[in-house]
């Protein structure tokens, strides 16, 4: 399924929450939405799920609109909140079985559809609790059932992983993989960027309603690091950390290379060399050190990270 | 081989009624107060029990006072469960979108707002299980006969339903402070309403035509249940869905069933004047409707967006048509506007048959067309300059032709009293003299015109 934002804006008063903002991914894909708190995330992630209504702009999934036909969208998306009713009155089945018959799940399929779901997300133990009773992570298991009820090809989670301890955490990240390899299109924003790295295939970084940067992580970091490097195109580049006692001297080898286009001196004994091209120019570079018969000491290929790349981004040092 | 997708008996109800009797039992207030109603009904009947004993059996109207605590206790009950309960229940839901159940799901607006109205309507059932029991021993006691025992259980479920509508209408709007206003008025309205009903009830055995007064009752119920109930899905359904459209059929469906209600007076008062009771109510209903009509325009959004357009007809008749009952300001005054020359027709026939009353009913007719020159005003004012919505600069009209009128009326009232009427032209008090009741018209005509001009200047602009 291809999900197509377009000119989304939102306002609130005089304050725009959302201004002019566009980005696409697809099924099979987990993208993770990044951004400070009050970019905006929350207000975009409400208006694709139907339950706010934009100023001006639209989404499509496969080309349903969400202005024109939010019924029609409802059925494609599961959207899991960051929480849960707390009523004391309705039970975890019956919370679960309420949706499954407001989709229009009947008889023997949504028995079936119940169990198959209650399995998937293990909430068995605890199926006849109530809501008001149910700890942070039961609660992030309920509403990811609820949300999968009617097996939408796109899943939207706010903040999924927040309050959860390490053991959930996991078990949450397990569950996406398995989701995303069933071939949903799942869009989560998250504060725990560590989290999303290990997830996400790509990123949607917006601030004050405004979109930074969107695609890939590879795209992303590959623009991130030829930014930092200095170079105009975004081919995928590589840093190196290297550890050497002489440390002018080596950044003067390694300036002669043509694959390296930046070295900073950390520190004492310690370089970094931003090279442009991938992984493959990392031996001739090292080989020049080692033929010039420099002391290294040591060196390692330092991949960029989301918080990294989020911090970049969002300093305004990637355009 | 069995179709999984096969239905069984609850897929047939509604799934918001099934969540509502299930969270209704789960529900330690709502099993409170049946406990509470049940503990009342076992102390009522050993009272009862006593005083039976300590008139040696004389006091022969036990039967009355015993079904009179009762069905106050009925009433009282659904009070709580039903109007207090669902209102509670609602606004919970609809307190954050996020978790609000009418939003994460396909259900329509309609079907969540009368699975709500029915789940109120079992627990009534529920509630009168509980005190039948107790009825019975109440006639048995003497005192009342069981044809106004009917006629008098059967009067309590219009209220009962409007009083849980209203919940459903309160709780839509998700305000909690809401809530606490409707509970604290309803304490002030609690008095006037069963003195009220008592006088009803007393007069009940008097009346020559039960069935008309019953006919009366819920005539009168079902047509403010049908508004409360079109509020109630307009209020669930989202901000750029056919929101009005629901509640201007409901109107019109008023109108259609306003001759009812003329029917059951006419049963009560007098069977000779049944045509000119129901056409006397027929233009009642149609100009306080054109009116209601009207200022709910003056409140909705101006245009209607693409989500109504798209569904417009392409014929003539369909597109007028879709446009008078869909969302947009406009469309709801030519509406209102219609129902009253409708309601004026009615009234130029009944002046033909009853020449002598007729007078009366042209001051409704003039008095309502007062409301749909707010209307206009307010739209205009709302198109011209945004810093109030639609409400406000209802308000504010109402202020300029209404409250400021009535001071300035009030201060010539002193010096001379023969001209207060003349400061009213603006408002419908001037129709305490009834040769000005065509000022109203007149107002609402010009400013048809103005507005008409503004609306349709602005559809020609690109």
């Amino acid at each position: 399924m291809e999900i197509k934002v377009r000119n989304l804006t939102r306002s609130f008063g005089a304050t725009k929450a959302v201004d002019d903002i566009s980005f696409d991914f697809a099924s099979g894909n987990v993208f993770g939405f990044i951004g400070p708190n009050g970019a905006g995330k929350t207000t975009t992630i409400k208006i694709m799920t139907t339950l706010d209504d934009p100023d001006g702009g639209d989404v499509f999934y496969d080309g349903v609109s969400v202005v024109n036909y939010p019924e029609e969208v409802r059925r494609l998306v599961g959207y899991m909140p960051d929480s849960l009713p707390d009523f004391r009155d309705i039970q975890v089945w019956e919370y679960l079985d309420f949706f499954a018959r407001g989709f229009g799940l009947r008889g023997k399929a949504r028995t079936r559809t119940l169990a198959e779901i209650e399995e998937f997300t293990n909430l068995g133990g605890i199926r006849c609790k109530y809501l008001s009773a149910l700890s942070k992570g039961m609660k992030q298991r309920v509403s990811l059932a609820r949300s999968l009820i009617h097996n939408p090809g796109v899943l939207i989670m706010d903040e999924p992983a927040a309050g959860l301890d390490p053991r959930a955490r996991l078990e949450l990240r397990s569950l996406l993989r398995v989701l995303s390899g069933q071939g949903k299109a799942i869009l989560l924003s998250s504060h725990i960027l560590s989290e999303l790295q290990d997830i996400c295939d790509g990123a949607i970084i917006i601030e004050k309603g405004k979109l930074l940067s969107a695609g890939t992580l590879t795209q992303l970091m590959a623009k991130a690091s030829g930014v930092a490097a200095g170079t105009a195109d975004a081919a995928p580049a590589v840093t190196l950390v290297i550890q050497c006692a002489k440390t002018e001297e080596a950044r003067l080898k390694l300036l002669e290379h043509p694959a390296v286009k930046e070295v900073a001196i950390r520190g004492e004994g310690e370089l970094q060399a931003f090279l442009a091209g991938g992984d493959e120019v990392v031996p001739p570079v090292m080989a020049t050190l080692f033929a010039a018969g420099l002391p290294v000491m040591g060196f390692a290929r330092k991949s960029m990270g989301l918080e990294e790349l989020f911090m970049k981004i969002t300093t305004g040092e990637v355009q | 081989m069995a179709n999984p997708m096969k239905k069984e008996w609850s897929d047939w109800v509604n799934p918001v009624l099934i969540k509502e009797i299930r969270q209704h039992f789960h529900n330690f207030g709502i099993l409170s107060v049946m406990g509470a109603l049940l503990a009342g009904e076992l102390v009522l009947l050993a009272v009862m029990q006593y005083r039976a004993s300590d008139f040696r059996g004389s006091f022969t109207d036990s039967g009355s006072i015993m079904f009179g605590f009762l069905v106050g206790g009925m009433v009282l009950a659904a009070y709580f469960i039903c109007s207090m309960g669902a209102m509670i229940r609602f606004t919970t839901e609809r307190r954050n979108r996020e978790l609000d159940f009418s939003f994460q799901t396909t259900l329509s607006p309609n079907r969540i707002v009368w699975g709500k109205l029915a789940g109120t309507l079992v627990m009534t059932v529920f509630i009168f299980a509980l005190c039948l029991p107790f009825m019975v021993i109440a006639y048995f006691l003497r005192g009342i006969e069981m044809g106004s025992m009917l006629l008098i259980s059967l009067a309590t479920l219009p209220p009962i339903c409007i009083a849980s509508q209203l919940g459903i209408l309160i709780g839509s709007v998700g305000r909690r402070w809401l809530v606490s206003l409707f509970f604290v008025l309803s304490f002030f309205a609690a008095q006037p309403l069963v003195i009220f009903t008592v006088l009803l009830f007393t007069r009940v055995g008097g009346v020559d035509s039960p069935v008309g007064a019953l006919l009366l009752w819920y005539g009168i119920g079902g047509i403010i249940l049908e508004l409360l109930y079109a509020l109630s899905v307009a209020a669930v359904g989202s901000r750029f869905s056919n929101r009005m459209l629901p509640v201007r059929i409901s109107l019109i469906g008023v109108i259609a069933l306003s001759p009812l209600i003329g029917l059951g007076i006419g049963l009560i008062a007098d069977p000779a004047i049944l045509l000119e009771s129901m056409l006397g109510m027929l233009v009642i209903a149609a100009s306080c409707i054109a009116a209601f009509c009207a200022t709910l325009a003056a409140f909705e959004r101006q245009d209607p967006g693409d989500r109504v357009l798209r569904k417009r007809p392409h014929n003539p008749i369909g597109h007028f048509a879709h446009f008078l009952v869909s969302s947009g300001a406009w469309g709801g005054v030519v509406l209102a506007y219609l129902m009253m020359l409708f309601a004026g027709a009615t009234a130029a026939v009944f002046f033909l048959l009853n020449p002598s009353d007729g007078a009366d009913l042209v001051l409704w007719v003039s008095g309502g067309t007062y409301f749909l020159f707010y209307a206009n005003v307010a739209i205009l004012l709302a198109r011209r300059w945004k810093i109030l919505a639609g409400w406000g600069w209802w308000a504010v009209t109402l202020i300029a032709f209404i409250v400021l009128p009535l001071l300035f009326g009030t201060g010539v009232a002193m010096i001379e009293r023969e001209y207060v009427p003349y400061c009213f032209l603006t408002a419908p008090f001037c129709l305490v003299k009834p040769e000005l009741g065509w000022f109203g018209p007149l107002l609402a005509v010009i400013s048809l015109a103005v507005t008409g001009g503004v609306m349709l200047k602005r559809r020609k602009q690109p």
